[in-house]
């Protein structure tokens, strides 16, 4: 029988501890907002400059729009499933989405509101960049089972996005970020970090 | 409690620490080289997740085995976890090389 000072049987341990810690969590996101003003979070001005699937230490950059990263910030905020109906009316109404890149350099654009026929395909195309990102950090999982459609009695539609997420805000005083290559983003010394967990409690599908 | 894939040549230890996991509440599979370890379908209809493997005695085919395994496991969406071990002291070089399979390592003398 082994000692119960093993180290073979407390690496095990450990790594069950870890298992535990992170199984339920599903895969990890990380949603950069530029421009924060101090003493704010997520307030009116900033930019959802991008969003990216963070596995095994690394970040992958997930290939979206400005419309789409602000219906992935969107999603991921929401804790029950969403209508098409409530996202458009979610996004109009939240200061942080109209005003979104108010002050980066494509300062006179603003989000444009996304119509509610077209939820349906801007989640396919949300899909389709999750699918591209999932392959390149080389895992088979499918985006649709991370990008959820819930059919309710009815024919809506509820989406509900299945991960952990976790927002970093650089301040609209720090240096540039370089965020397009995605591997070489560095942070700022201004940081905020805001982490949330989605889905957890729904998530037996 | 867990359930774990354990790898090992040598069957007195296999037996032994098997017996120390299954005392602790894991649920454990035996196989005694990379080769033979069919790690998906090992317990019943749960799957493994975490592979211990006893690296003290690697031959060339031995290595390939390895690195096919920790290869597999790599893009394992579950995130089934690795850990090497060894009971001789092979030095850091060892150690890293094993760590870079991405697996976990320990000397367990």
């Amino acid at each position: 029988m082994q000692s119960r000072r093993d180290p073979i049987l407390d690496s095990v341990e450990l790594l069950v501890h870890e298992l535990a810690e992170q199984r339920p969590r599903g895969l990890g996101f990380r949603v950069i907002h530029c421009f924060r003003k101090p003493g704010t979070i997520c307030g009116p001005g900033e930019e959802i400059a991008a969003v990216l699937l963070v596995h095994q230490g690394r970040e992958y950059w997930l290939p979206l729009p400005l419309s789409l990263r602000i219906l992935f910030d969107y999603l991921a905020r929401a804790r029950y499933p969403q209508s098409a109906a409530q996202i458009v009316s979610g996004i109009r109404r939240n200061p942080l989405y109209v005003s979104d890149n108010a002050t980066s350099k494509h300062e006179r654009r603003r989000a444009l509101p996304i119509p509610r026929s077209f939820v349906r395909v801007y989640i396919e195309r949300l899909r389709l960049a999750i699918r591209k990102t999932l392959n390149e950090a080389g895992l088979t999982i499918e985006a649709r089972d991370v990008l959820l459609s819930q059919r309710t009695v009815t024919n809506e539609m509820g989406y509900r996005l299945l991960g952990h997420c976790e927002w970093i805000h650089i301040d609209a005083l720090s240096s540039p970020c370089n965020v397009h290559d995605g591997r070489a983003f560095r942070l700022s010394p201004q940081v905020h970090t805001v982490r949330s967990a989605v889905g957890q409690s729904l998530n037996n599908n | 409690m867990a359930q774990i894939l354990l790898i090992s040549s040598n069957e007195v230890e296999r037996t032994k620490l098997a017996a120390a996991l299954r005392h602790r509440g894991h649920i454990v599979c035996l196989a005694d080289h990379c080769g033979t370890a069919d790690f998906r379908s090992g317990i019943g209809p749960q799957r493994i997740e975490i592979v211990v493997c006893d690296v003290a005695v690697l031959n060339e085919a031995g290595w390939r085995e390895l690195r096919a395994l920790a290869e597999l496991l790599r893009h394992d969406p579950a995130g089934i976890r690795m850990l090497c071990y060894c009971r001789i002291y092979r030095g850091p070089r060892f150690q890293l090389d094993v760590e870079r399979l991405g697996a976990r390592f320990v000397y367990a003398e």
